[in-house]
């Protein structure tokens, strides 16, 4: 009988709320040998940086904000990414769970075949590329990130449905704005999406539908819906007020 | 070059005061300012913002997309770079990785080194 691990599908929120439940999710997993995969989207529009990355060298704050689009520092390194029309997801599970690899690279490979899987489903042929993309036919259709803290894994990333890469540029700083055209150009031919696979676009719901077995199928378990407890909602509140809403933790580097 | 966060109070200091006052004064430290981004290759993107006091690092920035695990090690590394002789910072930096059982994803020692020299390089 197939292990069962949580399946939360929280739908939009905003980017401070997302991230703060993640962490809410991480926190309280403490002891538990049973996992979480959490699928969620992104209202209003969001721009989710690195861990390590300066506010300011990656993204134009003032036309975000005149935008409408959130802008906000993920636990997780990596890169800035422009949630617009995704479908994103996390897991967290306990790191001596004994599906998860103590390598960092291994365990990627792991999680993102839920992904890979995922996708096949929808008939898209995608591979894992290290270090934390999956790529289909050469291009960027998906970006993981994870962090290991409290004796836990956490892994989020992005599913694209659709890409529009002149409007996230709008909002992303480039290292050089005298090759900003071209730096464009190079990214739109890097970047694709499910849409742009399969030459039409399909609902978010068929979408996650595909996501959830896909996991179920790489990470071999039963995924059940469950609602957040009153513990994880109260919590990532509070990480919400106190850490993801504000100046303090996104603008620290 | 202008780089400079919100919080900045460097611009006070660092602008034209210190350095320019002895026509010979050698003893005077000269402060500079650099910064440089270096793509590992196969790998994340290195940026660093530092501000030199003749060969003594005294402040230091690592931004990028890489990973680092546990994530406030860079935080540490930073602070243990601040008031640290350049021509160190190849041992100090792999040592305090190793000592710290740091895992970075994306990046190495020596690529921090590198991107470390090339700010340090270009500072003016």
């Amino acid at each position: 009988m197939a292990e069962k691990w949580r399946l939360l599908l929280t739908g939009d929120m905003d980017a401070a709320s997302n991230m703060a439940l993640d962490e809410a999710v991480l926190r309280l997993n403490k002891g538990k040998d049973i996992g979480t995969v959490r699928f969620y989207s992104w209202k209003p529009k969001a721009i989710s940086i690195g861990y390590f990355q300066g506010i300011r060298e990656e993204t134009d704050i003032e036309k975000c904000s005149a935008s409408g689009v959130d802008v906000v520092r993920r636990i997780t390194g990596g890169g800035a990414v422009y949630h617009d029309d995704e479908l994103t997801y996390s897991i967290i599970v306990d790191e001596k769970h004994p599906k998860i690899s103590d390598n960092i690279l291994d365990s990627y490979d792991f999680l993102c075949n839920g992904i890979v899987l995922g996708l096949k489903r929808l008939g898209i042929s995608s591979e894992f590329k290290p270090i934390n993309d999956i790529i289909s036919g050469g291009k960027k259709i998906s970006g993981n990130a994870q962090t290991r803290r409290l004796g836990n894994v956490l892994q989020h990333g992005t599913i694209l449905r659709t890409v529009d890469v002149r409007t996230m540029f709008d909002l992303l700083l480039v290292p050089d704005e005298k090759i900003r055209d071209k730096m464009i150009s190079a990214v739109e031919e890097r970047v694709t999406s499910i849409a742009q696979e399969l030459s039409q676009e399909i609902e978010h719901d068929m979408i996650q539908k595909a996501m959830i077995e896909g996991f179920s199928e790489a990470l071999g378990v039963e995924l059940v819906l469950q609602k957040i407890t009153s513990e994880e909602k109260e919590l990532m509140e509070k990480i919400r007020r106190e850490k993801y809403g504000t100046d303090t933790w996104n603008f620290k580097r | 070059m202008e780089q400079t966060p919100g919080t900045s109070k460097d611009n006070s200091t660092g602008s034209s005061g210190d350095n320019s006052t002895g026509s010979s004064g050698d003893n005077s430290p000269r402060i500079s300012k650099g910064s440089s981004i270096y793509k590992i290759p196969e790998g994340k993107m290195i940026k660093v913002s530092l501000t030199m006091k003749d060969n003594t690092i005294e402040e230091i920035r690592i931004t990028g997309d890489f990973f680092a695990h546990p994530e406030d090690s860079i935080e540490k590394m930073e602070n243990m770079l601040m008031g640290t002789q350049f021509s160190n910072i190849a041992n100090d930096i792999n040592h305090f990785i190793e000592d710290n059982g740091i895992q970075l994803v994306g990046i190495n020692g020596d690529g921090i080194v590198h991107a470390i020299g090339s700010a340090v390089k270009n500072s003016i």
